[in-house]
């Protein structure tokens, strides 16, 4: 009796959503409600899903993002190679994939230890399927990983086959380094 | 709980990537409501031209506040009084704004010193004005935790913050 209500709910919200959301991801960024965000089926190199985003506004302050979160588990002290393919038509300002280590701080607020958006680096205007990475060192002491794809302003974008692997320190890290300073530095805001 | 990492999670990926003030090297943003502030350096704001640091609040009503802080390691003023000191001018804060300071240890939830100026209630538009903070930093300590917050709407700078081991006839200003 339950089961068929929550298929029935759940037949309901796919009915009203133009894109199905990919299982353990979630829409988020500042603007959310100006794209559309979801699986785009088949529409992948080779037939199979891969997401996207799309903006529906003509014009727009602000950014998108499809997104994940995970506990750090098995990459705790390790550098952290993130990679994924993207593909993208008119964007107009920029896209990107994005990584995020953060530790919780106390209750209400939260560190972030290390982050890299590739916005030195975006992905802008049209484009083919291209592979990119980013590259940060996870403190044993992290308790999140937050990670995803976004775009800033107008166009679509797709994204697809995001892959985690540990490596060693030989590869250089791509991101800001946040972490806990040795004294107290910059207190005249020069840099 | 999980919402709230989620919530917090998502402003700071909005603000890192889209502020209009650069954020300073070493300092981080935070607060309960840190998406509804621009945070950063306000380039030649400062009390002599040079730099200064901003807060600025977004929206016309905030409930909560945003801070740009910075942690660091005790080094040097282990077991020592240390007074903070910086400059800070104000405009429109329609409720208050302050430096904080606070001493942490290791794996406890609860600060061994803090001090955030509360009392002293700066709000309102204020010109550039020295303001002090005298925390004791004990043995125990593990790492010290500041900068400064703006409590609802208005904007703030500061700028020249130091810290400077002083003798135990300097009263403390915290708990």
């Amino acid at each position: 009796m339950k089961k068929s209500i929550s298929i029935a709910l759940i037949s309901v919200a796919f009915l009203l959503l133009s894109l199905d959301l990919p299982t353990g991801w979630h829409i988020a960024g500042n603007q959310p409600k100006k794209y559309e965000m979801g699986l785009d089926k088949g529409a992948g190199p080779n037939g199979k899903n891969v997401a996207t985003i799309r903006s529906i506004k003509k014009k727009i302050y602000g950014f998108g993002t499809l997104m994940q979160q995970s506990l750090p588990d098995k990459y705790l002290g390790k550098r952290v190679r993130m990679t994924g393919y993207m593909k993208s038509v008119h964007v107009d300002q920029w896209a990107g994939f994005w990584f995020r280590v953060d530790k919780a701080d106390t209750k209400e607020t939260h560190q972030s230890l290390s982050f890299d958006n590739m916005q030195d680096r975006s992905v802008r205007g049209t484009t083919d399927w291209k592979k990119y990475e980013i590259v940060l060192d996870v403190p044993a002491d992290a308790s999140s990983l937050a990670y995803g794809a976004l775009l800033a302003g107008t166009g679509q974008i797709w994204f697809d086959n995001i892959d985690f692997e540990i490596v060693d320190n030989s590869v250089p890290t791509t991101g800001k380094w946040l972490g806990s300073l040795k004294e107290p530095t910059n207190l005249n805001f020069e840099q | 709980m999980k919402r709230t990492i989620i919530y917090s999670a998502l402003l700071l990926a909005t603000i890192s990537t889209l502020l209009s003030f650069d954020i300073p090297k070493g300092w981080f943003i935070a607060g309960s409501q840190p998406g509804k502030y621009d945070m950063g350096i306000d380039k030649g704001a400062g009390v002599n031209g040079k730099n200064a640091a901003t807060i600025k609040s977004i929206d016309g009503k905030t409930g909560g506040f945003g801070t740009l802080m910075q942690t660091c390691a005790t080094g040097k003023y282990l077991g020592k009084r240390v007074r903070m000191t910086g400059m800070m001018k104000t405009a429109n804060v329609k409720k208050w704004a302050g430096f904080w300071f606070r001493v942490d240890k290791k794996g406890s939830k609860k600060s061994l010193s803090f001090d955030n100026m509360h009392r002293k209630h700066i709000h309102g538009s204020t010109d550039w004005q020295q303001y002090e903070i005298v925390l004791d930093v004990p043995e125990n300590a593990s790492n010290l935790a500041y900068g400064a917050l703006l409590v609802g709407t208005g904007q703030i700078w500061f700028d020249n913050i130091n810290f400077e081991i002083v003798g135990d006839s300097v009263k403390t200003t915290g708990h």
